[in-house]
């Protein structure tokens, strides 16, 4: 070896393996697959875009099904007349001595008062209902009807 | 070459084809030298240019994209050595170059010379030599693919010329 020119001609002469002969196809088609999954969004990305529509969806049916079952609910508590416990008994007590349309006319008076703030004498009422009752076993069958009048005339 | 870079950046697939045409080559025999095997150097080739078209908006900022390639190569490389292993430095003549059909008797015996004497130098100095000579750059773009100053890169290859001409004279004498 004369001088470093040498070497480096020799150097040159030395040329590396070279590639597979599809490599250039194959490294340019997976560049172009590569370039054109840009707009395409990643698989985690569609993956994640589905659940959230799945969950909004969800929860938006759940929504109408609660607000529906509540609806339903609370026209039902609306419908339902809530009695005192003592008209109560007093509505079943005039029941028994009468008939059911002068009990509910009883309970119907009853809960008026109520709604107005003056709570009734259920205590006398049920004195009233006492003799009611036995001037209805002691009249006889057919003067019924004018024992509701007195009952009314009570009430 | 600005030009080039910025429809690189822009994701053209011509522009990828144009700049495989313009490095693929002296990449391949760079890697080849630098991973002695074939079939590692076409991995880490496809590697490399799928990793360029992942970060193609890097491209904005790179005035040499073939200085970048070769950055992205031998950072490739490194990563392989890494998941491998580092293996002992084992070089023979036919895992590195073409010597399949020499009927040139003086042209094998150089090759195999060669392939001797680059065993006597250090990592930096192979990396000078695998860069300048089968990378095909200049100085200065090994500067900017090993990240160390242009003087620095000219010290470690005259170095590395001048043991390889003690190496290669002692083969000869």
């Amino acid at each position: 070896m004369e001088d470093d020119g040498d070497i480096e001609r020799l150097l040159a002469a030395t040329v590396p393996r070279q590639p597979a002969a599809d490599l250039r196809a194959t490294i340019l088609a997976a560049i172009a697959a590569e370039l054109d999954s840009r707009h395409r969004p990643a698989k985690w990305q569609s993956w994640l875009g589905h659940a959230v529509a799945a969950s909004l969806l969800f929860s938006v049916a759940t929504f109408f099904v609660v607000d529906w079952s509540e609806g339903r609910r609370m026209a039902r508590w609306d419908a339902r007349t809530v009695v005192r416990s003592d008209v109560a008994a007093v509505t079943d007590a005039v029941a028994s001595v009468s008939d059911e349309d002068t009990a509910r006319g009883v309970e119907q008076y009853l809960l008026s008062q109520l709604q107005d703030g003056a709570r009734p004498e259920t205590a006398d009422l049920r004195e009233e209902i006492e003799a009611i009752q036995r001037w209805a076993e002691a009249e006889p069958f057919a003067n019924r009807s004018q024992g509701d009048e007195k009952t009314q005339d009570h009430i | 070459m600005q030009e080039l870079a910025a429809r690189l950046a822009g994701g053209e697939t011509a522009a990828f084809a144009e700049l495989y045409d313009a490095c693929a080559n002296q990449l391949h025999h760079y890697l080849v030298v630098r991973l002695r095997s074939r079939d590692a150097a076409d991995d880490v080739l496809q590697e490399t240019f799928l990793r360029l078209a992942r970060l193609r908006h890097a491209f904005k900022s790179v005035e040499n994209p073939v200085a970048y390639a070769f950055t992205v190569a031998r950072n490739e490389a490194n990563r392989r050595q890494q998941r491998a292993g580092r293996e002992g430095f084992s070089l023979t003549m036919e895992d590195l170059f073409q010597v399949a059909g020499q009927d040139d008797r003086e042209q094998r015996e150089n090759t195999e010379a060669v392939t001797k004497a680059l065993r006597n130098l250090t990592e930096e100095q192979r990396e000078v030599i695998e860069l300048k000579f089968y990378g095909g750059l200049t100085l200065r773009e090994i500067g900017e693919v090993t990240g160390v100053p242009q003087g620095t890169v000219a010290t470690r290859y005259r170095a590395a010329i001048g043991l390889l001409r003690n190496s290669l004279a002692k083969e000869w004498s």
